[in-house]
């Protein structure tokens, strides 16, 4: 470091120094910011300019040159005119001289002595004045009377002069004393360095250099003995211990180790690819957003790993959600919910411990509780006793005991075996290895331009769209559609629309969403034309899930819309969930979006039990259709959405942005064109439905599988030619005549057969209450 | 020359050598086969093929210490240009660049929640900073500073947010309330300096080695010692859980990483490189617990089948001492940090 400074200093092919101007006052020998960074650059062959700054700040700070004039707390340098002094050699950093803090209070006090304005003390700086003020009252007649000295000789020079030693100064103490917060690069390393602070190139034998890890130092360590009597006699009863505990065979542990290695080298990405790809060889990013900790649909592997241990499961927030959406559907969530409740409490605010064990007491513990945990005498009178002194780790005795005996060995026996973690296991993503790479930005453009194109054909085929339910199990099927988006632009016809089957996920592998919970449905739409819109049908909906929701919109954006109905049972739960987008249509028409709203206003309120057909009640949808934007809205009605999807079709009519509304869809609908809803027809059912299935639960919105009636939508009328799929859903069926799907379908041929591509529409599956998830489904979709 | 014993210590050292010695016997009757011979049935171990898949750049002196993050995605890392680095391992990106008060940074960890960082080193403190809050200058906020230490802080690890475990070089292991700030457990843990801890969060369990040779099990909610494993002829510089939580593994100065198993309370396996000139600092082991990583001072990473105990190759990159070697929790990236100012991840 100095012998750069050296160099710096070389008259000839140093930094050029010479007089400079600081406000009409010369500063004799100084040089600029940006002339020094400039030579460091070229001297050392930095190439970004920002290192050469932070090198010269370094110097700087170590007190190789010095500001001129101002100084700021940080001693860094600019690099711009501002002017800079090499510090005379005798004050460097290697000359080793410790300042006296005698010599720190004088020239403390001298600043304290003069013009208030510009010498005035930081506040770091009165705080040491007044400490060693107190420090040195013997002497301190003696250093007031030099630093007054001192001070009178200032006055004496000239300003130039005055500036340059004010400011040396300055650095110097700088240096030697920083403020608090700043970096003492003074500081003396604890033990020897040799030259670490020096960048030298190390050598791989630097051992002396032990700044670097703790081995090294640790061995130079002295080690302690054995300190007194009192601490070998703890070890020696320690060790006496260890002779009586029980071991295992190393065999036994040998086959313990080569199970473990055996059950989870799936999960080891370097024996095994992870799902969906390895994201350093594809150089995929939806490894990363598929194994986020909150998903809406696990990955098959994830899913599979649950079944391996109750930790593999509560250790992984999406399993853990998975499991208490079982335990509630079971009735039985109280358990879990008491042990998730006091492990917050062990992380909460201590502020608020207090007021938290009260709560959780009520809940739970105390008898008559309305949500009763059971646990044995013991362990309630260790609990009683504990809530004597609350803290954060009063009910740590009692959330073990429910962890070991009720969560481990009956909840999650049941969890594994039960029909919705098969359900979960089914509709978990398996991704294929797919190394395509899309933007999604391109195909919201490319959508909508289609879109523009096609026109207005009378028929839009309005897809069927599905809606999904999330079953119960909050698993929902899950479908993603986006993957049809995404086909289109790479440029891959399309062609397939994904084909999902019952609840089996499907193909869809790029896109997943993280949060897919429902899916999708997509309708496309018939868009005839254009197999973008195709693509854009893709969208999918995603239903429930609250969360999940958000989580999606990055896809979103590839996804035209989403529309997420929720219906509101009894309080807001919506027992099912469905979305349907819709709107292919919606998409095409603008890129902006449109937002519907909806004509129930209310949300939530509505009654399950009015379906009309007409509107479905109020529910809140909104609609929104955004092409570029990416954003979906979801919309909330549950049925609504099923009008959006009307309204697509109708769209085809308009293009423009339909947004309907739908709620009373029928009417409007039937102004828009010609199309029927689907929905309406089974409003009723599902009306129905809900009603009977309100589950009590209010709170998340995740769905219970039992009340997941869904209502299912399906819908749709729109085949889409070739197929024309029908989802009938048996509800459908059962109840009433799935609607117009036989209109529109010859339209729907009409334009297919137009376009080339494939519209992607999907249907979903409906689950029926009670039963598990009948669906029928069907997809179609080739066009 | 220390002073002489007196009598009575004389004869509990000998009391404690002879106990030791009878202990040693005891494992002895329970290795019944060694794990090469007891897992000659598993299949082989195919050659990783890990290469260097990020280089991130950006610090200017040595680099102590990295640690990941939860989401097996963020990378903290300390060097001694005195600043910690949190990275994106995925884009390589710096997310956030914390300068510290002392340049002296020895370990530097993240808390599984990703929300805070922790570093100490010769500064005798432990500092933890809040990722997610930022004071005026941009920073992150400092949101305690642990004092109280007589040597200088060797590792540390977060039992969850509000708590931390720190071991040091006055020998002792503490748990601190990070929200109160106090302590609220320390023991003496070994005659040496503690170098190195992994903990078993679900399981209560931590490990520390120390520069006394010897490795101790503790129970997080007592701290009090469970098991003494002995085995090592020089430092410990690193230990490591296996996944399962049955086992852990050590790399030390004695050139050599062991395999110990919980219970059956003693060393399983013993690996060498082939090459046995360098000492090993650091050690890990991959997510199925089938692969041990060991950083070393000859500036490679060695693997080992963990269960055959036959070297599986090195990973080549760094052009100096490796310091520090960390593993995401879902196994996708293996970041090492070195005294060639570079961190790498490989994967």
């Amino acid at each position: 470091m100095e012998s750069l400074v050296r160099e710096m200093q070389d008259p000839e092919n140093g930094v050029p120094v010479r007089s400079q101007k600081l406000f009409l006052t010369s500063i004799p020998s100084a040089f600029m910011g940006y002339d020094m960074i400039e030579w460091l650059m070229e001297r050392l062959n930095i190439e970004d300019s920002v290192e050469a700054i932070h090198m010269a700040n370094l110097l700087c700070q170590h007190g190789y040159f010095f500001p001129v004039g101002e100084c700021n707390k940080s001693l860094s340098v600019k690099d711009d005119s501002s002017l800079y002094r090499f510090q005379t050699p005798y004050y460097w950093a290697s000359q080793n001289h410790s300042p006296e803090n005698s010599e720190y209070v004088i020239y403390l006090y001298k600043r304290s002595l003069r013009n208030k304005q510009k010498h005035g003390l930081e506040e770091y700086e009165l705080e040491a004045l007044s400490r060693l003020k107190r420090q040195m009252a013997h002497k301190w007649e003696f250093i007031v009377m030099q630093a007054e000295e001192q001070v009178r000789l200032a006055k004496d020079r000239k300003k130039g002069d005055k500036i340059v030693t004010d400011s040396q100064e300055r650095a110097y103490w700088r240096a030697y004393r920083p403020p608090p917060s700043f970096l003492n690069c003074l500081e003396q390393p604890p033990f020897p360095t040799n030259s670490s602070w020096t960048s030298s190139a190390p050598t791989s034998n630097q051992r002396d250099d032990a700044a670097g890890t703790s081995c090294t130092t640790a061995s130079a360590n002295f080690i302690r003995k054995w300190k007194n009597v009192e601490e070998i006699k703890t070890e020696v009863e320690f060790v006496r211990g260890q002779l009586i505990r029980a071991r295992i065979k190393v065999s036994v542990a040998a086959e313990t180790l080569q199970q473990h290695c055996a059950t989870y080298s799936e999960y080891d990405p370097f024996l095994h690819p992870p799902q969906p790809s390895n994201p350093w060889l594809s150089d995929d990013p939806t490894y990363w957003i598929l194994n986020a900790a909150l998903v809406e649909v696990p990955t098959e592997k994830r899913a599979k790993r649950w079944a391996i241990s109750i930790e593999d499961l509560v250790t992984d927030q999406t399993g853990l959600q998975e499991l208490t959406n079982y335990l509630r559907k079971e009735y039985s969530h109280e358990n879990i919910r008491f042990w998730l409740a006091t492990n917050q409490l062990r992380s909460g605010p201590a502020s608020k411990i207090l007021h938290r064990v009260q709560e959780i007491y009520q809940e739970f513990l105390a008898p008559g509780a309305p949500c009763e945990i059971n646990i044995d005498g013991r362990t309630m009178d260790l609990v009683q006793h504990e809530m004597k002194r609350p803290s954060r780790f009063t009910f740590d005795r009692a959330a073990e005991h429910v962890y070991n005996l009720l969560l481990k060995k009956d909840c999650y026996p049941r969890f594994v075996r039960s029909d919705h973690y098969k359900q979960l296991l089914a509709n978990a993503l398996q991704p294929s290895q797919k190394k395509r790479f899309f933007s999604f930005g391109a195909t919201g453009k490319k959508k909508s331009i289609v879109a523009a194109t096609s026109g207005i054909t009378g028929m839009g085929q309005p897809v069927g769209n599905m809606q999904q339910l999330n079953i119960s199990c909050g698993s929902s099927a899950i479908r993603r559609r986006g993957s049809v988006g995404e086909r289109s632009l790479s440029g891959s016809p399309p062609d397939h629309p994904h084909q999902q089957t019952l609840g089996v996920s499907s193909t869809n592998t790029s896109l997943l969403l993280a949060s897919s919970s429902a899916t999708t449905a997509a309708a496309s739409a018939g868009i005839n034309s254009s197999p973008a819109i195709g693509s854009s049908a893709g969208s999918c909906t995603n239903v429930s899930m609250a969360p999940s929701d958000e989580c999606d919109t990055p896809y979103r954006s590839s996804s035209t819309s989403d529309s997420t109905p929720i219906l509101p049972a009894e309080d807001n739960v919506c027992p099912w969930e469905s979305i349907s987008s819709p709107p292919p249509i919606s998409v095409a028409s603008s890129r902006t979006k449109s937002i519907l709203s909806t004509p129930g206003p209310s949300v939530d309120q509505t009654e399950p039990q009015t379906p009309n057909v007409s509107s479905p009640s109020a529910k809140k949808s909104s609609f929104s259709c955004s092409v570029d934007s990416g954003h979906l809205s979801t919309d909330v009605c549950p049925w609504d959405s099923a009008s959006a999807v009307l309204p697509a079709a109708s769209s085809g009519g308009t293009r423009t942005k339909i947004p309907v509304p739908q709620p009373k869809s029928s009417t409007e609908v039937v102004a828009l064109g010609d199309i029927v809803c689907p929905w309406e027809s089974q409003e009723p059912e599902t009306a129905k439905v809900a009603t009977i299935k309100p589950p009590s639960e209010v709170t998340v919105v995740v769905l219970h599988p039992s009340k997941q009636a869904s209502p299912v939508i399906s819908l749709a009328g729109s085949s889409s030619g070739g197929g024309g799929s029908g989802h009938c859903r048996k509800e459908s069926a059962s109840g009433i005549a799935v609607p117009e799907s036989g209109t529109e379908q010859s339209q729907a041929d009409k334009s297919s057969s137009k376009i080339s591509d494939i519209c992607p529409w999907e249907d979903e599956e409906s689950c029926k209450l009670d039963q598990p998830f009948v669906k029928t489904y069907a997809t179609l979709g080739y066009l | 020359m220390p002073p002489k014993d007196d009598p009575e210590t004389a004869k509990l050292k000998q009391e404690l050598q002879a106990l030791i010695e009878q202990c040693k016997g005891l494992q002895k009757g329970f290795s019944d086969t060694t794990l090469e011979a007891a897992t000659s049935s598993a299949e082989d171990l195919p050659r990783i093929k890990a290469t260097t898949r990020r280089m991130l750049k950006g610090h200017i002196n040595k680099v102590t210490s990295c640690h990941y993050s939860g989401d097996s995605r963020h990378l903290v890392s300390g060097s001694l240009d005195g600043k910690l680095i949190v990275w994106d391992t995925w884009t390589g990106n710096k997310i956030q660049v914390i300068p510290l008060r002392s340049a002296w940074v020895m370990c530097s960890v993240f808390a599984p929640s990703g929300n805070y960082v922790a570093c100490g080193g010769m500064d005798n403190m432990c500092t933890v900073y809040d990722v997610n809050n930022r004071d005026s200058s941009g920073t992150a906020k400092i949101t305690r500073e642990l004092a109280g230490y007589e040597g200088f802080l060797s590792t540390c690890r977060f039992l969850e947010d509000g708590k931390i475990v720190t071991g040091s070089g006055d020998m002792m292991i503490t748990v601190w309330d990070l929200e109160a700030g106090k302590k609220l457990d320390q023991t003496p843990a070994h005659v040496g300096d503690v170098c190195s801890m992994s903990l078993k969060a679900e399981l209560n369990l931590i490990v520390t080695g120390s520069v006394d040779r010897c490795i101790k099990l503790w129970d997080v909610r007592t701290l009090k010692c469970v098991q003494t494993f002995f085995g090592h002829e020089a430092d410990v510089n690193s230990v490591c859980f296996h996944p399962s939580g049955q086992a852990f593994v050590s790399a030390s100065e004695d050139k050599t990483s062991r395999l110990f198993d919980i219970r059956s309370d003693q060393q399983v396996c013993i690996y060498r490189p082939p090459t046995a000139n360098s000492s090993l600092t650091c050690c890990s082991v991959s997510q199925s617990g089938r692969i041990l990583l060991a950083g070393s001072d000859d500036s490679t990473v060695h693997l080992w089948d963990l269960l055959k105990g036959e070297h599986n190759g090195n990973l080549q990159g760094h052009e100096n001492r490796i310091t520090g070697l960390s593993v995401a929790d879902s196994g996708i990236g293996i970041a090492t940090s070195s005294w060639d100012n570079g961190v790498r991840v490989w994967g």
